[in-house]
């Protein structure tokens, strides 16, 4: 039995700002606390505070910490961690990272166990074997002569828990232990947390931005914003009914499974009236082999899209469906099968199309504009050394505009994008990841594309900040009657975004339907378990 | 570049791991010479070798057995004279145009070269690619200096076959460097942007690529030019750079040796000098490193 | 009991599934035989492309009978004297025959000595070993030392020094670096000699040099690698794991640093197997180095072509032992 008590913990940076401010919290045995915000908001390092793990330049400037009424010593020295030696077990986010690459699992486990060398090599062995039975890592004899690189992610997110429980910890935190994982492993990763709590008689304290992972596994929870608590009590009062302002647009900002659908008249589409030969674009029996891989990227899949409709691409990681969007869009080209663009064949088996006259050059570079990508990582998708203005213009200019048009052009789209033109002569390391996804996107409308396809547009954007770019790309394609693509491996967002869903996994469509259907009334296990995999799902679905 | 390593999850900061109390030292070390003092030394050096006509108080291959060697801060003799009575200042001074032009001409070309065939190399990859790097694996695999022997070999001494071992020698770096700021580019979604609105290789090439590899190319410039410095004067130590009676850094430290009992400076003064410039051109191309890493993100280019 | 399985379906195994484990596992070494194989063949390739360009270049050289006889032979004694070495046929049938012979060891007879090029290359093995051994030891403690010291030393005590010195001396020539050591522990002091091969005090002045020559970038990318490896993320779970700091220090940071350095010293060693000839020269070491050097000065061809093939063996042979030996010590040496 446990209980740990943070009292109006600040923890400042060396400027003097507080990151953390006056932050207080409690928690105790058999009790999970959810610690919420988004990012900047100090939930990590209150976290991070809690195991005695804090980066260099923050310092602990005023509150403490208590353990069962007992103060401790400033969090982030020395003394501290001497005191809670063996009481904390600490989750990191990103489980691959966060082990030792060169070190086999066994190695890494053991010196959690013992890291003082005091037990003999035997007692040592048989407390790991145990430890990798409790956390369910199938196979433990391989698994752990194991290297980290050798596991998937799910599977390193346990040997980190595994690490985390060795001393059996009165206190475990869990820093985003999910985020990095796929979707359908982040049920099990999260199933697996609660049922050690209860194992070891221990308080959870679990972080994430996530408000539907919070609503399932989550006894109380605390929000922050900027390092202040904004809202706290139990899970069902904050969120079913928050009071502050704040929380409220939290919860309305985290895609559920009903929330209401913007383009909604839109989708009027029946689904089994969508003809092939009426198709804006379309992939045909598409099948790809990267050499090397087990199984297939995608074995004869088929998806299409009608002009002016939305469609979505689910799956998880390793589906296929980033391979088949690549395809789509004319960057790569698939083994098998046939890319067709308005009924033209862009792509045929053995007899690459390429064009030879200088008409048939200019046709194929026109096509190759109607079709635009916009891509998940909006770091990567901006050059660095260019002005966001600049890299919108690109397109123009390659396209021969005059300077005054492409001045014209670009402040039309930056505001279609809502982006304030004056940013224009930022670089992109300069703005935060929302305006950077929507310089990408308007850099991908410059060309006045007829299909746009979305490779996860939102994944890596704070929620808040999520369901704005959903909005604009829902706005940009009921005001330009665009044909759209996107793929994602969270229903809600396709959800939000799309009338007819094609469902991928293993290389392989496995249901295709009216996108309410697939959620409401999903057939295959496969859907079945995304469906219940997006938290506040399971109240929808069957 | 400083991409966050960390899961694109929440777009939140990159996890920040915690230094231990027992690392200190993992600071960058502000040097003694900053880039404006070691350019202004390199500055120096190149302008009193230019001026040589003008500065040296002798001719230097005039020769003058009677005297025979002299230390330095002898009458008339700021630095003293060798065992043929030759003036050490005048001769310095003349030693390093050889030397500076060498160096200056070969690290171009080397750059022009490696950094052509590098971002090449790391654009198109496949075969390409294979072949170039198998070849500047292999070529490590010959040491520079029996590489000079062997092509020396080939006939005549002289100023232009030194420049050739020279860019032979330096290109591989180049190369690497370039292609590897290319490799790691090539995968960048921005990359495939552009080729989706219809960019000209080229255009991507030069653009795009060509921009990233700029600072690099800075870098490698300045120590590719401290490497043939050091390069030349060993070649010419070794009796395979210019012939006497022309004077050269190098040789100059091998005329010296026999005397080195009687008469150390013959020897070390050239050697200082080569050790001064290499030096400096080393100091300033690490300092330009440091910024160039850090402008990477904010900061004018072309730094 | 229920296991989670990689698909992520919950499974229940029976309860009697095999027993649990004691003791560490070991782990399987993990030679991959496919790219030994791959390895060994450019092996063979590159060696090949060497000796064949040395072959050419040779050639290019022109007649090596000239060499021989001196500017009173007449045309005729050239020409047979040509005829008598096999100098007057085909470039090809040279070549063929040249690579029948280097196949089975034999490239010739010294021009120079009279006797077998290999036996008078492989006579300087020894030396060449010795010193090369020698400098690489002294630079791998010089440059590991400097660089621990700048990453976990104290600032104030200037523990940065040693590494900046190294650093700076890096831009002295090698040969500089020989004649000024040269001048101080041998001229002015006496106490070692100017060079030659006498035995351990003649071997100081010549490691030395060569010692202060590598120990620079081994010290640098040492040091970087440290400094990347403390950045790592998965320092902070060792922390977590309330590791003591030299535990941490020595098994998740210095440990996961080997991999670069390994790779360097590999390639460092084998160039100075290749023959350290400059700081031959400056000390009258008598290695490979100087034997090539003069071979070709005297266009002494079957010593030139012995000597550049036993090098080029040693080199790929050294790198390859030291690839697998940095392979061991981290795994992930074959993705770089």
């Amino acid at each position: 039995m446990v209980e740990v008590r943070v009292h109006d913990l600040v923890l400042s940076a060396a400027t003097g700002e507080r990151l953390v401010d006056e932050v207080s919290l409690q928690v105790s045995s058999g009790r999970t606390l959810a610690l919420v915000g988004e990012s900047g908001s100090g939930k990590s390092l209150t976290a991070g505070a809690l195991a005695g793990l804090l980066p260099t330049g923050v310092h602990h400037t005023a509150g403490e910490i208590l353990f069962d009424g007992e103060a401790t010593p400033s969090p982030g020295s020395e003394a501290y961690r001497t005191r809670v030696r063996g009481r904390i077990g600490f989750v990191f986010q990103d489980p691959m990272v966060a082990l030792n690459p060169v070190l086999t699992v066994f190695r890494q486990i053991a010196e959690a166990v013992d890291p003082d060398r005091q037990l003999r090599p035997q007692q040592r062995a048989a407390r790991v074997w145990e430890l990798l039975e409790q956390v369910g890592l199938p196979d433990p004899a391989t698994v752990a002569t194991k290297l980290p690189g050798e596991l998937s992610g799910g599977m390193c997110q346990r040997v980190v828990i595994a690490i985390a429980i060795a001393r059996r910890p009165d206190l475990l935190v869990a820093d985003e232990p999910t985020t990095a994982l796929d979707v359908t492993v982040q049920a099990q990763i999260l199933a697996l947390l609660d049922r050690l709590r209860d194992e070891l008689g221990a308080a959870l304290i679990l972080i994430s931005h996530d408000l539907e992972v919070v609503a399932g596994h989550a006894d109380d929870v605390l929000v922050l914003q900027a390092g202040r608590v904004v809202e706290q009590g139990p899970v069902d009062e904050v969120i079913g009914a928050p009071r502050r302002d704040y929380t409220r647009s939290l919860v309305a900002a985290s895609p559920r499974l009903d929330s209401p659908r913007p383009n909604r008249h839109l989708f009027t589409l029946a689904a089994d009236d969508r003809p092939v030969d009426r198709a804006r674009i379309a992939a045909l029996e598409v099948s790809t082999h990267y050499r090397g891989a087990l199984r297939p990227a995608l074995d004869a899949v088929s998806v299409h899209a009608l002009p002016g409709e939305a469609v979505g691409l689910v799956g998880g990681s390793g589906s296929g469906k980033s391979t088949l969007l690549s395809h789509l869009a004319g960057l790569t080209s698939p083994d098998h099968g046939r890319i067709l663009l308005d009924g033209q064949p862009v792509w045929i088996p053995r007899r690459r199309l390429r064009p030879r006259t200088p008409a048939e050059r200019r046709a194929a570079a026109q096509l190759r504009r109607s079709v635009q990508l916009v891509f998940q990582d909006s770091w990567g998708s901006l050059d660095p050394y260019l002005s966001i203005g600049d890299s919108v213009a690109q397109p123009l200019i390659v396209a021969g505009a005059s300077r005054h048009d492409r001045a014209r052009r670009i402040k039309e789209l930056f505001d279609e994008v809502e982006l304030p033109v004056r940013l224009a002569t930022r670089r992109p390391h300069e703005l935060s990841g929302g305006q950077r996804q929507r310089v990408v996107i308007a850099r991908a409308l410059a060309t006045d594309p007829e299909v746009l396809l979305a490779d996860e547009p939102v994944s890596a954007l704070d929620v808040t900040i999520q369901a704005r770019i959903v909005e604009l790309l829902a706005r940009l394609q009921r005001e330009r009657a665009m044909t759209m693509i996107v793929v994602s491996h969270d229903l809600a967002v396709i959800r939000l975004l799309t009338s007819y869903a094609y469902v991928l996994d293993g290389g392989r469509v496995v249901e295709q339907d009216d996108t309410d259907r697939l959620v409401t009334a999903p057939t295959h296990p496969f859907t079945r378990r995304l469906v219940e995999s997006v938290p506040g799902g399971s109240c929808l679905a069957g | 570049m400083s991409t966050p390593t960390a899961v694109a999850g929440t777009g939140s900061q990159p996890v920040v791991p915690e230094t231990l109390p027992v690392a200190a030292a993992s600071r960058r070390r502000r040097g003694v010479l900053g880039i404006r003092v070691a350019a202004a030394v390199l500055g120096l050096v190149v302008l009193m070798v230019v001026a040589a006509p003008l500065l040296a108080p002798y001719d230097p291959n005039a020769q003058d057995l009677l005297l025979g060697a002299t230390a330095p801060g002898t009458d008339g003799h700021l630095l003293g004279t060798d065992q043929l009575g030759r003036d050490l200042l005048s001769r310095l001074l003349f030693g390093g145009r050889p030397v500076l032009a060498v160096s200056v001409v070969a690290a171009l070309l080397a750059g022009a070269v490696g950094i052509l065939l590098g971002v090449s190399s790391g654009y198109l990859g496949g075969l390409v690619d294979d072949a170039l790097s198998r070849l500047t694996e292999i070529q490590l695999a010959i040491p520079t200096i029996l590489l000079a022997i062997v092509v020396i070999g080939f006939g005549a001494t002289g100023l232009p076959v030194l420049v050739v071992i020279l860019v032979l020698a330096e290109w591989p770096l180049f190369f690497r460097l370039s292609r590897s700021v290319v490799a790691a580019l090539r995968q960048q979604p921005y990359l495939a942007a552009a080729v989706g609105y219809g960019a000209s290789r080229a255009r991507i090439v030069v653009l795009h690529l060509g921009r990233a590899v700029l600072p690099v190319a800075v870098v490698a410039f300045t120590l590719t030019f401290a490497n043939a410095i050091a390069l030349e004067s060993s070649l010419s130590y070794l009796g395979l750079g210019v012939q006497p009676p022309q004077s050269d850094w190098g040789s100059m430290v091998a005329q010296g040796k026999a005397q080195l009992s009687d008469a150390w400076w013959i020897s070390i003064l050239p050697g200082l000098a080569i050790a001064a410039v290499v030096f400096a051109t080393n100091r300033l191309g690490d300092r330009l490193a440091d910024r160039a890493s850090l402008g990477d993100h904010g900061g004018e280019l072309g730094g | 009991m229920t296991v989670v399985d990689e698909a992520g379906e919950t499974v229940v195994e029976d309860t009697d599934s095999p027993p649990r484990p004691t003791g560490e596992p070991r782990r399987r070494a993990g030679w991959n035989l496919r790219r030994l194989g791959l390895r060994l063949v450019g092996t063979v390739a590159a060696l090949w492309v060497l000796v064949t360009l040395t072959f050419l270049g040779l050639h290019v050289m022109g007649n090596p009978v000239l060499q021989m006889v001196g500017e009173t032979a007449t045309d005729e004694q050239i020409e047979t004297l040509s005829r008598a070495h096999g100098y007057d046929r085909p470039l090809l049938v040279q070549y063929t025959d040249f690579l029948t012979s280097v196949a089975s060891g034999n490239f010739g007879s010294s021009l120079r000595y009279g006797r077998p090029a290999l036996e008078v290359v492989v006579e300087r093995l020894p030396a060449t070993f010795l010193l090369a051994g020698a400098g690489m030891a002294g630079g791998v403690a010089l440059g590991a030392a400097a660089g621990w010291l700048a990453v976990f030393g104290r600032r104030e005590r200037g523990a940065g020094i040693p590494l900046a010195v190294l650093t700076g001396l890096q831009s002295f020539p090698a040969f500089f670096k020989g004649i000024v050591l040269m001048l101080i522990f041998a001229v002015l002091l006496g106490w070692l000699p100017t060079g030659g091969f006498t035995g351990w005090a003649g071997l100081v002045l010549p490691a030395t040099t060569l010692a202060l020559a590598t120990a620079p970038a081994v010290g640098r990318v040492w040091r970087a690698s440290l400094v990347g490896a403390e950045r790592a993320p998965h320092v902070r779970t060792a922390i977590a794991k309330g590791l003591s700091p030299r535990r941490i220090r020595h098994s998740h940071i210095e440990r996961n640093a080997l991999g670069p350095v390994t790779t360097l010293v590999g390639l460092q060693l084998a160039t100075l197997l290749g023959g350290a000839l400059i700081v031959e020269q400056v000390f009258g070491w008598p290695g490979i180095g100087q034997l090539l050097f003069h071979a070709i000065e005297s266009q002494d061809h079957p010593v030139v072509l012995a000597g550049t093939f036993v090098i080029g063996v040693v080199f790929v042979v050294v790198t390859l032992l030291t690839d697998e030996l940095g392979r061991v010590i981290d795994p992930r040496t074959g993705a770089q």
